[in-house]
């Protein structure tokens, strides 16, 4: 579970830390009541709301606010970088004391930090990280795409007779956390197996990746594995599969999330979709809105600075396992 | 044209007046309208030109009077109104949609549906009924126009108001209202109109031509009514009055009574 | 051939042969391309926006704009699916989404054709309010497992034809017939091109807008629901850039987006244009960016040609017509 696996990671910016400490002790001793109660605003850029997973993680993330009196100002962006930009420019007009962000485009987000701390706020990031921040919950995509390859490889050598194998991938090339999903895999694939070909086509939703499989699939009949870089992808690719006349012997569909529909089609051991790499939802929903907590309140370092493992889900994992990490969607 | 004076009137206006607020546009104006014949009507701007022939089209309504169709009393409530009762006004906007051909344009609102149930049913066009109908037009009034299916698009000012000239006409229109047909119009388009017009007259139609210039209402008009502060100053035959004398009535110099006495 | 005369060809046949040779071209890049399987399966993924672009085109004509299509059919779909969770069973839950598509269409359409409302105002914020509604009812469970009954009009044939291309099919013929062999395809055009004319010519001019966007939302929702028949789901993600897709094949099919000129024809061509393009690509395993731009640059260049198209319409052919005409005369003598 990711939780366990979460482990700390050097680097800290104390002297933001201290800052918003004498702030908040500043405020204190003056006494004034009304500036006191005033609950903190966290801005959650949360952009991916249609993502399956998403209201367990929002539910976990406004469970912790709750507790500790916090104020969640809620992402209603999309997708899309630029529109997530404009959002978060808008918050700054408004000002927060602290946002949680998931970049769309790290570099775009990058002079947002500097922005962030002349307010003194917290900038915290999450999913990939952002030069200069004051905590973070990375996802450990580029691991994550290392077992997945290796999973990968394994299932080549034993159902495909080894090399010369056809990978089909759906990614999107302007998110750096799917680029980094898909590309760590690809490198794994390719460690183990030099002579895979690969193909490529852009899909993030089921729909659209319902189309490129089938266009996939009309050029190479043969193509039996399809990684993508969402789950929701690799339920289109599973449609397209079902309905393409090809049988399901050998075919391996793999996605990243670990959203419900998939974990329960992993769990019911179907033919097609057999891999999920899941990353604990609960236990991200509640440290967003901890790290920021933690960094006001001298929390440690394993704390506020987390790498988040995926933990791959397949026809081998305990039913028991995935019922467990299903339960943050009940 | 005395011959055609011997037929009951197609269109009677009796004492019509329409006010504008304190402005009296148009003062108890009676006028009657022959088939076969072109009566012209003048005046100068605010002489009740507009006004009357809004109020034969159908868009604004007498305070008093009324209008008589064939013998029969109408009541336009809208331009519809006055189409239905067989007065149909061409305005200098025509009417025409650029993007269509001719037989489009000419069909368009009324266009003719198959026999039976496939019109019925599904709505399906007799697209060959109506190219013949306008072929059949062209020849009946000798039309100078380009090929039926040419976009209006494509036309000359002096093309367009013919087309919307023959739509009246070939859709059975008795009398056909032109409001200044020839305003804008060069030389050989002006023509082109003024032709179709005469030939209109062979063909029992009562033309009322409004216009402002002189020369292109005495070419065509068999009779003239001059309109003068929304009154009307003459109504006679154009034979008997000369450029010179419209203008005086026009502007006042002379009145009707004079000009009559003159003309005897 | 006149310069006027070449553009006009171009203008009308340009698109086709832009589509042949794109054809032609990936039929030599990849063997598995030019075959009957790999042909219905660039109809099937283009059916769904097929079906939306038919009454999408009409809207066009009148110089109108439905940008909540995709919303729509997400809407519908989720509706479809959260109906078919509370046990209302299969006919009452498709309803229910057809339903909600042409109610939401005859929303669009009052505010738009009855009222008077801004067409891109009133339906871009559909665009938004019907995914965010559809979000909201989900609350981020996807409903999903609808039995094989309802797989039928996802993933079913017919004679060897999947359904989707059927319902396009049939869709696409009504849409034809309406264009060229009706009155309305006239009335449309004149709605778009010239209003005030065909209102004083007794043409429904908020009629027929009215009764378009209602289509419009009905052909949303069924797209909605198709495509969650396919995934057997009512994914949020359905219909996301659906708009797009629909505005670019009518704008690549040349269709005027100020209304008033285009033809069905052509719009059915831009729909096989852009769908050759992507599944021939995927095929040739070419970068996803080229994609875009191939699109991108044949509507700037549609646009192109449609422009350079009205100039010249505007300004030779009356002068054509009629040689000996004196150039200040006639309304399109002078510039």
């Amino acid at each position: 579970m990711g939780t366990k696996a979460s482990r700390a990671v050097t680097r800290r910016d104390l002297l933001k830390m201290s800052a918003a400490g004498v702030a908040v002790a500043g405020v204190a001793s003056m006494g004034l009541p009304v500036v006191a109660q005033e609950r903190k605003r966290i801005a959650l850029a949360h952009p991916d709301r249609a993502a399956d997973y998403f209201q367990g993680f929002m539910n976990a993330a406004l469970a912790e606010a709750e507790k500790r009196g916090y104020d969640v100002l809620q992402s209603f962006s999309g997708m899309d970088p630029q529109k997530q930009l404009a959002e978060v420019n808008t918050w700054l007009a408004q000002g927060f004391d602290a946002l949680i962000v998931l970049a769309l485009d790290a570099n775009a987000m990058a002079p947002v930090v500097a922005k962030v701390h002349e307010q003194n706020a917290l900038f915290i990031s999450y999913a990939n990280r952002i030069e200069g921040e004051d905590g973070f919950i990375k996802w450990a995509d580029r691991d994550a795409g290392a077992l997945l390859g290796a999973y990968t490889a394994k299932h080549i050598k034993e159902k495909l007779g080894g090399g010369g194998a056809e990978v089909g991938f759906l990614t999107a090339t302007n998110i750096q956390v799917v680029t980094d999903r898909i590309e760590s895999t690809r490198e794994a694939i390719l460690a183990e197996l030099p002579d895979t070909k690969f193909f490529e086509a852009t899909a993030l939703n089921a729909p659209d990746a319902l189309k490129a499989t089938q266009s996939l699939l009309q050029a190479h009949p043969a193509m039996k594995i399809v990684i993508c870089c969402t789950d929701d992808g690799a339920l289109g690719a599973r449609s397209a599969y079902q309905n393409s006349g090809l049988g399901p012997d050998n075919v391996l569909i793999a996605g990243f999330d670990g959203a419900k529909q998939n974990l329960e089609l992993v769990k019911a051991r179907d033919p097609y979709l057999q891999v999920s790499m899941a990353l604990d939802i609960g236990d991200i929903g509640r440290r967003v809105i901890d790290i920021p907590y933690q960094l006001w309140n001298g929390g440690p370092e394993s704390e506020t600075h987390v790498l988040q493992e995926y933990k791959l889900v397949s026809h081998e994992t305990a039913e028991a396992d995935i019922d467990t990490i299903l339960s943050v969607y009940s | 044209m005395n011959t055609a004076e011997a037929k009951p009137a197609v269109l009677e206006l009796r004492g019509l007046s329409k006010s504008f607020g304190p402005v009296h546009a148009v003062k108890s104006v009676s006028l009657s309208i022959y088939p076969g014949e072109v009566i012209g009507l003048v005046g100068d701007n605010g002489a009740g030109k507009s006004t009357l022939t809004r109020m034969m089209a159908g868009t604004i309504r007498p305070d008093t009077g009324d209008i008589v169709v064939a013998g029969e009393k109408q009541t336009f409530e809208s331009a519809q109104d006055a189409r239905r009762a067989g007065v149909e006004t061409v305005f200098q906007t025509l009417a025409l949609v650029p993007g269509l051909d001719i037989v489009e344009n000419i069909f368009l609102g009324r266009e003719l549906l198959a026999s039976g149930p496939l019109g019925a049913v599904t709505r399906t066009m007799d697209v060959a009924a109506m190219r013949r109908r306008v072929q059949e037009g062209y020849e009946r009034f000798g039309l100078g126009l380009p090929d039926i299916r040419t976009k209006v698009a494509g036309l000359s000012g002096g093309q367009r108001q013919v087309v919307a000239i023959a739509r009246a006409v070939l859709w059975g229109s008795r009398i056909v209202v032109l409001d200044e047909p020839t305003a804008a119009l060069g030389v050989k388009q002006t023509e082109l109109v003024l032709s179709f017009i005469e030939q209109l007259r062979s063909h029992n139609v009562a033309v009322v031509f409004i216009s402002h210039n002189m020369q292109h209402v005495m070419r065509v008009a068999d009779r003239v009514c001059v309109l003068r502060l929304g009154r009307k100053v003459f109504d006679g035959q154009m034979s008997a009055l000369t450029g010179t004398d419209l203008v005086a009535l026009m502007t006042g110099a002379a009145t009707a009574v004079e000009q009559v006495a003159a003309a005897g | 051939m006149t310069r006027q005369q070449i553009l006009t060809w171009t203008q009308r046949n340009g698109l086709f042969f832009a589509l042949v040779l794109l054809i032609a071209i990936f039929s030599f890049a990849s063997s598995r391309f030019l075959t009957v399987p790999n042909m219905t399966v660039i109809l099937l993924q283009n059916a769904v926006i097929g079906l939306i672009v038919v009454p999408g085109a009409m809207l066009i004509l009148c110089g109108l704009v439905d940008l909540s299509v995709g919303s729509i059919a997400v809407l519908a779909a989720v509706v479809f699916g959260q109906a078919m969770d509370s046990g209302f069973g299969l006919p009452v839950s498709m309803l229910l989404g057809l339903g909600v598509g042409m109610l939401w269409g005859a929303f669009n359409g009052y505010l738009i054709a009855i009222l008077g409302f801004s067409p891109i105002i009133i339906t871009l914020g559909g665009l938004a309010g019907a995914r965010g509604l559809a979000e909201f009812i989900t609350q981020g469970f996807t409903t999903y497992g609808y039995g094989p009954q309802f797989a039928l009009l996802g993933n079913g044939k017919l004679l060897g034809v999947p359904v989707p291309i059927i319902l396009f099919l049939i869709v696409l013929a009504i849409g034809l017939h309406l264009w060229y062999r009706a009155p309305l395809g006239r009335h449309m055009i004149a709605i778009g091109g010239a209003k005030d004319t065909a209102a004083e010519l007794g043409i429904p001019v908020k009629l027929v807008p009215f009764w378009l966007y209602v289509a419009s939302g009905l052909a949303s929702a069924l797209g909605g629901l198709i495509v969650a028949s396919q995934l057997d789901g009512a994914a949020v993600t359905i219909g996301t850039g659906m708009e797009l897709e629909v505005l670019t094949a009518i704008l690549l099919g040349g269709v005027s987006f100020t209304g008033g000129r285009g033809s069905l024809f052509g719009v059915f061509f831009g729909l096989l244009f852009v769908g050759v393009l992507s599944n021939g690509l995927i095929q040739i395993n070419v970068s996803p960016y080229v994609e875009q731009v191939a699109i991108g640059a044949a509507l700037c260049g549609a646009a192109a040609l449609d422009m350079l198209y009205q100039r010249l319409e505007r300004l030779q052919v009356p002068v054509e017509r009629e040689p000996n005409e004196p150039v200040a005369q006639g309304t399109g003598g002078s510039q």
